[in-house]
């Protein structure tokens, strides 16, 4: 740049300020910005004033109704109710929401155009929105800190029990706005954003007043910190919480990613993460407490299974063949090359991931309960995969013969929900029709909930049309993906080669001295 | 190497074909222009080349880096100014600087230097502590400009940077645009306002429904497009005299009255013009007044483009 520098001496900081000022480099260009900006908004401010205005009246008020009715020993845990009450409102719903709006700002003012040409990856977008948004959070937590620890002084209240409550809300939060970001991305017109609001509305409205009953029930009960069925139920939740938020994390970097990146396989290694955090809780629970009877293991199965769901429907319907950025990953090595295909994107290595998380469920299943004579278990498994991968496979096979705009994808994709709809409820009401009582139960052979019910009930022999019908289902779903299973392999080794020859173009030498 | 080449670009939206086969390169330190009719393709081509958007065929490289293949590395050699942006409101000039200068990864006092050395050269420096919703339509393309210049790149992709600034707001921007040019970086800027683009551009690309009319010098397009130039001349003699000695010149067709002389389109070199002023001023016709017609952007822009709309 031709313009002479503005140059001032300025002393070398050191010790704590050389400190901070590394520190300061460091943060997440986005986080300072939403700061700076939530500092000055009104939004913010006016909500934190207005939530610590409202906890001290209702303190206030808590105090003198409790001198009144000369219940002070009840005070601490009504008091911590109504405090709590407040902050949660205010970290579960109206900081996700920030999140949200802030994301949304980028597309409405026009400024993400900036964000993506700038050097700032998808992540580092997601990551300074749910940065910010927790800070916030924390700020909100540090205002109300005195009032609800107050309520442990005034008795009645376990400290314990804060000591859990706070934490986990503050994670609660924070997984919150990573879902509120991703939704953000999600849709980028006024219509689509207006309906993406109601829904996140409808979801942190919920978990606000979960969060109080929650919070309520274990200040009044707090033994039940000391419960061992409690303290599983909690473990499962709080390792499910991380989880949920990475998935919404990668949904919202695939969604701001440039179209040539690869989308998909963070989501289907965290797809097949679920699928292992799940069968591992699941066994946890099937060997060493009393649930074997409870099904609890094909539960947590179908419980991961359920959660991926949308995920695999995104897999198997994406584009067949990779991008121009994407081929250049494959590794050079075709056996390693093969083993992760389906930890790539394309939709026939969708269905291959689908099989094998399947497969991986099925071995641990069988692993686990075989021995133990189960063997249910084993088949409701791999009935639920099956039942999957018919549901998922079917339409979208058919479909990569001909679909290849993002429109037609779109529309595979509601298709194929809407078809898993119709084999459930259409006999139901051919049921209604003519009269046959089954049917109007749902209980029909189309219905893959009703025979994976069976199965896991034990009643293996009432379903055996059912097993027809999905036998019958697997045969068509392999034929419609046949051909694109074997152009997804054929693919795959090709651009695994294409890597090896560009490597051994570029370093000669070092070709040399493999062969 | 070609700063940006643009290299075979189509992009179609549904039916409608918004760039066509569109080829171009932008040499290092030269300023080309990117003119068009509304609808014409130009923001469409312009995003293509900062990475926003992506062809269905073709590819642009940016100082050798295609923005396909490796757009981040192609994002750290462009700047791009799209003419419809935003900024954060509640920011200062010196917080969204900043902002992006970290943004481009730039750290303790090399990024205070760059913001001082953006905001000195956009003259923005003494508006540091102002909030961004506060400023006029012109400091804020100063402002983004500033911002585009940050990671110091190699092009610079300015899409309608003087749209809506008052003429001196426009005066400065072309200054500015003058030095970034003199700097050495190639620009891409496209406006309508052809006046100020033929004042500092050195080539334009004309482009009309999506495809590229006519690329390179305006001098070079306009001998393309009409191979001879029209001179004016005015002698202290009779208007015969001077027809008849112009007549018998070679090179030189057309001769008609202009105002008080004599207007002619001449097909010669500049030393043939030079000989033929000598050869009039030996004959004693004294010429008072001999100018080269003034190749215009809007002559070239007018006779290429058909103002048809897609």
């Amino acid at each position: 740049m031709s313009a002479p520098a503005v140059d001032v001496a300025v002393p070398e900081p050191r010790g704590l300020r050389a400190w901070l000022a590394r520190a300061d480099d460091r943060l997440n260009p986005i986080l300072v910005k939403e700061i700076r900006q939530a500092l000055r908004g009104r939004y913010f401010r006016n909500l934190f004033w207005l939530t610590v205005v409202l906890a001290t009246g209702i303190g206030v008020f808590m105090i003198l109704i409790s001198s009144v009715d000369n219940d002070l020993d009840r005070l601490g845990p009504h008091f911590f109710s109504a405090t709590f009450g407040v902050l949660s409102f205010a970290v579960h719903t109206f900081v996700p929401f920030w999140a949200f709006q802030s994301m949304g700002a980028e597309w409405e003012e026009n400024t993400f155009d900036l964000l993506v040409i700038s050097d700032l990856r998808p992540r580092q977008m997601i990551v300074g929105k749910v940065l910010a948004a927790a800070t916030q959070a924390l700020l909100y937590y540090c205002a109300f800190s005195p009032f609800l620890v107050s309520t442990f002084l005034m008795g009645g209240v376990d400290i314990l029990a804060i000591a859990v409550i706070l934490p986990l809300s503050m994670l609660v939060s924070t997984t919150l706005s990573f879902l509120a970001v991703a939704l953000s991305t999600l849709g980028k017109t006024k219509i689509a954003r207006a309906g993406l609001a109601m829904l996140l509305a409808c979801a942190l409205l919920p978990v606000s007043g979960g969060g109080i009953a929650f919070a309520t029930m274990l200040v009044e009960q707090s033994s039940i910190l000391r419960d061992h069925d409690f303290l599983f139920g909690l473990a499962m939740f709080v390792s499910a919480l991380p989880i949920f938020a990475f998935f919404m994390y990668s949904i919202g970097c695939a969604r701001l990613a440039h179209d040539e990146e690869n989308h998909s396989t963070a989501l289907r290694i965290l797809v097949t993460a679920i699928n292992l955090v799940s069968l591992g809780w699941g066994i946890y629970a099937y060997t060493t407490f009393s649930y074997r009877d409870e099904g609890w293991l094909e539960g947590m199965v179908a419980f991961g299974f359920g959660i991926s769901f949308l995920a695999y429907l995104f897999f198997v319907t994406e584009p067949e063949t990779f991008g121009r950025r994407v081929a250049k990953q494959v590794p050079r090595s075709s056996w390693l090359a093969l083993h992760t295909l389906p930890w790539f994107p394309g939709g026939g290595r969708g269905l291959l991931l689908l099989l094998a998380n399947g497969a991986l469920a099925v071995f641990v299943t069988a692993a686990a309960a075989l021995p133990l004579g189960d063997a249910d278990a084993v088949m409701f498994v791999a009935a639920l995969y099956l039942y999957g991968a018919v549901s998922l496979g079917l339409l979208s096979g058919i479909a990569s013969f001909g679909v290849r705009t993002l429109r037609a994808r779109n529309a595979v994709r509601i298709g194929t929900l809407v078809l898993l709809g119709l084999t459930v409820f259409l006999p139901a009401l051919g049921g209604f029709l003519f009269d046959i009582t089954e049917w109007m139960k749902f209980e029909h052979p189309l219905n893959p909930f009703w025979i994976l019910s069976e199965i896991a009930s034990g009643r293996t022999s009432t379903v055996s049309k059912g097993l027809l019908v999905l036998g019958a289902g697997i045969l068509l779903t392999l034929a419609a993906n046949f051909a694109r299973i074997l152009r997804a392999l054929d693919e795959t080794s090709r651009c695994s080669a294409e890597r090896r020859e560009r490597e051994a173009k570029a370093t000669p030498t070092d070709a040399a001295t493999q062969s | 190497m070609s700063a940006l080449e643009v290299r075979g670009i189509t992009k179609t939206f549904r039916a409608l074909k918004a760039v066509d086969e569109v080829s171009f390169t932008v040499e290092p330190g030269s300023i080309c222009g990117f003119i068009g009719p509304n609808g014409a393709g130009k923001t469409t081509t312009m995003r293509i080349c900062a990475t926003l958007d992506l062809p269905d065929h073709g590819d642009v490289l940016v100082d050798g880096v295609s923005v396909l293949e490796e757009p981040r590395l192609a994002r750290k050699k462009l700047g791009f100014m799209p003419d419809n942006y935003g900024a954060y409101p509640h920011t200062t000039i010196r917080e969204y600087l900043d902002f992006y200068a970290r943004a481009y990864g730039l750290r303790g006092k090399a990024r205070k230097r760059t913001v001082d050395q953006v905001t000195s050269f956009t003259s923005l420096g003494e508006l540091q502590e102002k909030l961004i919703h506060t400023l006029s339509k012109g400091m804020k393309q100063r402002l983004c400009l500033a911002k585009t210049m940050l990671h110091d790149p190699s092009v610079l992709i300015l899409d309608e940077p003087a749209a809506g600034l008052d003429p001196r707001a426009r005066v400065e921007l072309r200054e500015l645009v003058k030095a970034l040019g003199s700097m050495g970086k190639a620009l891409l800027i496209s406006s309508h306002i052809l006046t100020e683009l033929a004042e500092m551009c050195d080539g334009v690309a004309v482009i009309e429904s999506g495809k590229l009319l006519a690329t390179g010098r305006v001098g070079d397009i306009q001998k393309r497009l009409q191979p001879h130039a029209t001179i004016y001349v005015r002698a202290l003699c009779e208007r015969a005299e001077l027809e008849k000695a112009l007549l018998e010149e070679p090179e030189l067709a057309n001769v008609r009255s202009e105002r008080q002389g004599l207007a002619f389109d001449y097909t010669g070199d500049d030393e043939a013009l030079a000989r033929l002023v000598e050869r009039l001023v030996a004959r004693g016709l004294k010429p008072v007044e001999f100018a080269g017609g003034e190749v215009k952007l809007e002559d070239i822009f007018m006779s290429l483009t058909q103002g048809k709309l897609q």
